[in-house]
């Protein structure tokens, strides 16, 4: 094809152009030299015209821009062997008319018909076939017209002799052209037969010898009666060597033909005949030779392809078996003789079935099916199967993979997610201890206080106020203990201690305690809480961990803002069955990748943290039947908290 | 409130949780200490001046102003009694802001009475001596006030460690002379020794810096 041309060029470069376009015109000159046998005197009609050959070639391999080339060389060549025997006019335009008409030929091959130059398809030589006779008809018509014209032939021989040129050119054609264009794109071909053997090639000689003499001299004197005899070699070197083989045939029968009439001093009709059934035999020999081409080809390029699918499948990681109708083993591959402790080759001929246990049936109307294999030490595994069937053949393919590898690690994710679960809630426990922390140090000073104050006044007798010291202690007792019963229910079960609480308060009071956080960093905080608020049903200390830790968050994504526009924002907004707790901040906003992740465990965009304020947060807010959400702002991030409300919309409305 | 007498010590307790608050202040007065609750920092801010003597027990977390703001405002004011600072998250940065703010001692809740009292007997110790002490140094002060040019002049080469001869000699005059300044001024300043004069001259500060009054 062209490809391959453009790499033969660019092997070459410019010194090739000279050197080719040189070598044309010595070549042109030299065939037509050559060939200039029973012409019609002194005209360039003869009945073996290789030139014509020559240039479409030329054209086919070089491109079209090479077509003045042609002109020069039919005016030199003329000028050479015949001496330019008529006008000057008459002359150039001749040339004109056999260059321009091979140009043409050459234009539609290559721009409408489309073929490859290195002639690999049939269709390639079958079209070089229409175009050669097709085109030297139309040619022939045109230069003996011309001849006609200028009164150098006779108008009634106007037929006979543009039959003769007809014959000539396109025998001329048909021999010259495929050899060049099958010699000139060696590289670029395979010949599929592989090396030529010496033996066969002797004699297939011998052959095209024989009955080139048979059909010469046996045959009666000036007769091509036996001609047919030809087609016996010729095929059998098409059929064995292709193109390579048969257009240098055709050369060789094309050469010793017109030699031996030429010398014999035949009559011009016999070598006309001759050269027409030569047409015939070139013709068939090049397309036979082209099939078989492309046929052998085909078949390196159906053994490439399926080496290939054979390595694909014999290095895949999962069992591939094909199995006949009868569901017997066909051919097995090396995953799947390891897989069952075997060689592939002893799987051969068994029934699929009796190397899989059925523990396990597939749902129905699936190809897939998990069933229980054994190893060759008798430990049983699990396999997964998928069948396919090919089309037609009902041939069935079966891939196994053993699936013992990824039930593990099934069982180990599991695992971890449960693990993570619960270092999160123990997390978030120790989360709420530390905000308990303070509600349970509050009693505990008290109580210290108290127990010493009780010593000292048991010391002094003061039995009353020991006895009103006592009681307060008491007090002080069971705020601890209940403080300690909320921790440790929640360490245990995860569970929210539920009492009906207003939210208002618990915002209230997870402000009171960021209060001191606000003033040290300078923020200006914003509530808008409705009056009435509404109810939930929660745990109290949970939930204002939770909105607690929202504010935390928006006061550390303001550390980066200017002091001035250090912005939160804290609100409860009603809506429908649901009271929304939004907490925004006036920060840089959380960067895009981080917002998909943001309620995942360990994920953070802070250097100190552990990434499980919002993870907990989150858990929390489900805990409650809620749901905890992020949203970008056009100026920093909404937090946004929603809790079912309780029955009504706020207290005032609760039935007494 | 009534205000009391100034120079008696007092435990001022600002705590907004009120059975802390009521607990410390029965235990404190147990032990024989006068002591003031306050609710709110903001509450105590109102009844604060500089002649109450005494310490001051602060909660860090509280509603309002927070102890550490309290800290602040003092500090500005000028005033900083010895304040002990009690919390419930004796974290690190709340250690360190507390003691940067000029508190005597730290405690996390919850506190051993008998730790504390200790810490309390010790601070209110501290700031009945610095109120002496700057007493003292308010009517040494005075006492300066009095002195003449000369003596004034022979009071600060003593400080400046020379002896009789080498004053008599920066001054032009005898050594007996500088002898009798010298036990003049110190008779004036009502000291005995020589050490107790130094002592005071540096607790005062270099020459030209204003005195504290008492």
């Amino acid at each position: 094809m062209t490809g391959a041309q453009d790499t033969a060029v660019a092997e070459r470069p410019s010194v090739r152009l000279p050197g080719l376009l040189a070598g044309f015109f010595v070549a042109y000159v030299a065939l037509d030299w050559v060939s200039y046998v029973y012409p019609v005197a002194p005209l360039a009609i003869t009945v073996w015209n290789p030139p014509p050959g020559l240039s479409l070639a030329l054209l086919l391999l070089a491109g079209l821009a090479k077509a003045p080339a042609l002109f020069v060389a039919a005016l030199v060549a003329d000028l050479v062997v015949r001496g330019a025997p008529g006008p000057a006019w008459f002359t150039l335009v001749s040339a004109a008319v056999i260059a321009s008409g091979y140009t043409l030929a050459a234009a539609w091959l290559l721009k409408v018909a489309r073929i490859d130059s290195a002639l690999r398809r049939v269709q390639d030589v079958a079209w070089l076939l229409l175009t050669a006779v097709a085109g030297s008809g139309l040619v022939a018509v045109a230069y003996v017209a011309l001849n006609v014209v200028a009164g150098l032939v006779p108008r009634e021989d106007l037929v006979r002799y543009a039959i003769r040129f007809w014959i000539g050119d396109a025998i001329g054609i048909l021999v010259t052209t495929p050899l060049i264009l099958v010699y000139a794109t060696w590289g670029a071909r395979q010949w599929p037969s592989g090396p030529l053997r010496a033996p066969e090639v002797l004699l297939q000689v011998a052959a095209l010898a024989a009955a080139l003499f048979v059909v010469l001299w046996w045959a009666r004197p000036a007769e091509a009666s036996l001609f047919y005899v030809l087609f016996i070699p010729v095929i059998w070197i098409a059929m064995r060597h292709g193109l390579r083989g048969a257009t240098v045939a055709m050369v060789a029968v094309q050469f010793v033909l017109i030699v031996v009439l030429w010398a014999r001093g035949n009559p011009f009709e016999t070598v006309l005949q001759f050269q027409t059934l030569l047409l015939a035999l070139t013709g068939t020999a090049l397309l036979v030779a082209t099939a078989v081409d492309e046929r052998a080809r085909s078949r390196s390029q159906l053994a490439e392809r399926e080496d290939e699918l054979r390595t694909v499948v014999e290095t895949a990681p999962d069992g591939i078996v094909t199995l006949d109708r009868q569901g017997r083993v066909r051919e097995a591959n090396a995953a799947a003789g390891a897989m069952l402790g075997v060689t592939p080759d002893s799987l051969r001929g068994r029934p699929l079935e009796s190397l899989l246990g059925d523990a396990t049936r597939a749902e129905e109307g699936s190809a897939k099916s998990e069933r229980t294999a054994q190893r060759a030490d008798g430990t049983p595994f699990p396999v997964e199967i998928s069948m396919a069937e090919a089309s037609g053949s009902g041939l069935r393919i079966a891939v196994l993979r053993d699936v013992s590898r990824r039930r593990d690690d099934e069982e180990r994710f599991r695992r971890r997610q449960e693990e993570l679960s619960r270092a999160l809630r123990l997390a978030a426990a120790g989360e709420m201890s530390s905000a308990l922390a303070h509600e349970l140090n509050q009693p505990l000073s008290a109580i210290a206080n108290y127990a010493k104050a009780c010593q000292l006044l048991a010391d002094s007798g003061d039995q009353a106020r020991l006895g009103e010291t006592l009681s307060r202690m008491g007090i002080e007792i069971g705020r601890a203990s209940d403080v300690v019963r909320r921790l440790r229910d929640f360490f245990r079960t995860g569970a929210v201690r539920l009492e009906r609480i207003c939210i208002a308060d618990v915002v209230r009071a997870a402000l009171e305690s960021s209060l001191a956080r606000f003033q040290r960093h300078g923020i200006v905080v914003r509530t808008r809480i409705p009056e009435p608020a509404p109810n939930v049903i929660g745990d109290r200390v949970q939930l204002e961990v939770v909105i607690h830790n929202l504010i935390a968050n928006s006061v550390d994504a303001l550390g980066s803002v200017d002091a001035s526009r250090r912005e939160v924002s804290v609100s409860v907004v009603p809506r429908g069955s649901e009271v929304e707790v939004v907490v925004q901040d006036s920060g840089p906003g959380v960067p895009v990748d981080l917002m998909a992740k943001l309620f995942t465990p360990f994920v953070t965009s802070k250097a100190d943290g552990m990434g499980l304020g919002l993870a907990i947060s989150r858990y929390l807010a489900e805990a409650h039947g809620g749901r905890l959400w992020a949203e970008p702002l056009p100026a920093g991030t909404a937090f946004r908290l929603a809790l079912p409300v309780d029955g009504g919309r706020d207290a005032s409305h609760e039935p007494a | 409130m009534p205000r009391t007498s100034q120079l008696e010590p007092t435990v001022f307790i600002v705590e907004d949780d009120e059975a802390v608050r009521d607990s410390l202040a029965l235990l404190l007065s147990l032990q024989g200490m006068r002591t003031m609750p306050f609710a709110s920092a903001e509450e105590f801010l109102r009844t604060w001046g500089a002649d109450r003597a005494g310490c001051v027990l602060l909660d860090l977390q509280m509603k309002g102003m927070s102890g550490l703001d309290l800290l602040a405002e003092l500090r500005r004011l000028g005033t900083v009694p010895p304040v002990i600072v009690i919390t419930a998250h004796g974290d690190v940065s709340n250690t360190r802001d507390s003691f940067k703010s000029g508190a005597v001692d730290f405690f996390e809740k919850p506190v051993d009475p008998d730790a504390l009292v200790v810490a309390i007997r010790r601070a209110v110790d501290q700031d009945m001596e610095r109120r002496a002490e700057s007493r003292e140094l308010a009517a040494f002060s005075r006492d300066l006030e009095r002195l003449t040019q000369r003596e004034r002049e022979v009071l600060e080469l003593v400080v400046g460690g020379l002896h009789n001869r080498e004053i008599a000699r920066q001054l032009g005059i005898s050594p007996r002379t500088v002898e009798v300044y010298k036990g003049r001024l110190m008779d004036k300043l009502g000291v005995r020794r020589l050490p107790d004069l130094i002592r005071l001259m540096l607790r005062l500060g270099p020459p030209g810096t204003p005195t504290r009054p008492g």
